[in-house]
């Protein structure tokens, strides 16, 4: 469902992205970890059709992000890591106005799409307020229920329980499990006991390149790091050096 | 199509919720009815002389220059500043959609603040003969050319600048150099590009429209720079893209 080859990405002499190659498939959430400015956000941008990469190519459900990015933006939902939101609009507004830019037509098919979207993201009760006047919690609700909104194959979450009280984490976390039922995962943390417990495989970026991959297991096994609560956490120190991008 | 009217009733939405929108439109219709006033005071009743008045006199340009900055320089400056830009192109959006739509917001907006100028020659000619429609016909016209012409100025502006007020002081200062290359002659450049001058000056095109002679130059001269920073914009908003962090 999302294919990268050789993913390159340079602004001037930094390289943000070197050679960054990996596939996620139906029924998977594929955890993408790394320190601050390692590339995560760029590899995620590169594949949401935000940013072209310098060199390299993806494909997301089978369509060339280069080529063909409104195929590509029709079968994405993308939770950005600060999910700006329109301040002065409401959230059943902003829901209908992103229902009708995604094609969700006729409006009875959108309207019955955002109240069954409200439940599942429990935005039901703030479906009136402004949402300038959100708390974060909301907001990322609010911008969760976007992202899922036109039923996307392929869904990307950058940071999704950043500032986020223990209560909405947990239930955000129950969401993207149920969503590996039919979809493939892009899950974007530097929380790495969200990343162990929610993703079946991890791809560990540092400095622009991919320096692991694979489950938990075989990450353990390849740096020999015994299994238990840390073990993510030892295998995160070993293998990345943290710092920006060169 | 579709997706360019839903992000045309977003824009027009969100000026329609924004209290700058109605401090604009409140201060224009007020200064128009003051000035209109005024002409017909002035010119006791005469419809020609009110018409150039209302479409020549200095106040007019200097209505006209103001207005499409204000209107435009929340466009693409707020959206940058916010991040919304960024979450609108991950939808199937494309980038002319995205800028037609801001364009069109702001210009049917420009439209509106002009209103009040019809309705004042209808209110007079229910007082007294026919006026010439003609001319207001042309002026009016000419009006709206203008304002496309510096509402895509201003959505350039506002495409390269982060900021309101920078992308508002870009646009002022490229709006006021079309309206003052008219009088650089009296600089004295040399006499070979005062022609030139001439005919990038915006009053130069307007002068004809606002005698009710339709020129296809002044037609040509207003469409194709608005097509040019419409382009300008365009393109500015894809390469931000490439080269944005």
């Amino acid at each position: 469902m999302i294919e990268a080859q050789g993913l390159s990405k340079t602004y001037g002499n930094i390289h943000a992205l070197k050679e960054v190659s990996f596939e996620a498939h139906p029924g998977e959430i594929l955890g993408v970890l790394g320190p601050n400015g390692a590339g995560k956000t760029t590899t995620l941008r590169i594949l949401s059709t935000l940013l072209p990469a310098t060199s390299g190519s993806a494909r997301v459900a089978g369509f060339d992000v280069a080529r063909d990015s409104i195929e590509v933006r029709r079968r994405i939902g993308y939770l950005p890591e600060s999910n700006p939101l329109p301040e002065e609009m409401r959230v059943i507004e902003y829901l209908d106005y992103r229902g009708q830019l995604k094609g969700l037509f006729p409006r009875a098919a959108r309207r019955t799409k955002i109240e069954e979207i409200l439940q599942r993201c429990q935005v039901v009760d703030v479906r009136q307020r402004i949402l300038g006047q959100l708390s974060k919690g909301y907001r990322q609700r609010v911008g969760l229920a976007d992202a899922l909104l036109a039923d996307p194959p392929v869904v990307v979450l950058d940071e999704p329980t950043s500032g986020l009280d223990p209560h909405q984490v947990r239930h955000l976390r129950a969401i993207v499990r149920e969503l590996r039922e039919d979809k493939t995962v892009l899950l974007c943390t530097h929380i790495l006991s969200e990343a162990s417990v929610l993703c079946d495989r991890l791809l560990v970026i540092d400095r622009g390149q991919i320096v692991g991959s694979g489950t938990m297991k075989e990450l353990a096994e390849t740096h020999s790091v015994p299994s238990g609560p840390d073990a993510l956490e030892e295998i995160f120190i070993r293998i990345t050096k943290g710092g920006e991008a060169e | 199509m579709r997706p360019f009217a839903v992000l045309l009733r977003r824009e027009v939405h969100a000026y329609a919720v924004s209290p700058l929108t109605y401090l604009v439109l409140t201060l224009f219709w007020l200064m128009q009815g003051f000035l209109f006033f005024l002409y017909v005071e002035t010119s006791r009743g005469d419809y020609s002389t009110i018409v150039r008045a209302t479409f020549s006199s200095n106040f007019f340009f200097i209505l006209i220059t103001l207005a499409p900055p204000l209107l435009t320089m929340r466009l693409f400056a707020e959206e940058k500043r916010r991040g919304t830009l960024e979450v609108l192109l991950t939808a199937p959006v494309t980038n002319l959609q995205v800028v037609l739509s801001k364009f069109f917001a702001s210009w049917i907006l420009f439209g509106g603040l002009w209103l009040p100028v019809a309705l004042h020659f209808l209110v007079l000619s229910s007082y007294g003969s026919a006026p010439h429609w003609g001319p207001i016909g042309t002026g009016i016209l000419g009006t709206l050319l203008v304002g496309s012409f510096y509402c895509s100025i201003g959505l350039f502006a506002s495409v390269i600048s982060d900021e309101q007020m920078i992308s508002a002081v870009v646009s002022v200062v490229l709006c006021l150099s079309l309206l003052f290359l008219h009088f650089l002659h009296f600089l004295g450049p040399p006499a070979d590009i005062i022609p030139y001058l001439r005919h990038t000056s915006i009053p130069f095109h307007f002068h004809d429209l606002a005698k009710g002679i339709l020129d296809t130059r002044a037609l040509t001269f207003f469409l194709s720079g608005t097509l040019f920073f419409l382009f300008v914009s365009w393109k500015m908003l894809q390469t931000r893209q490439w080269r944005s962090p």
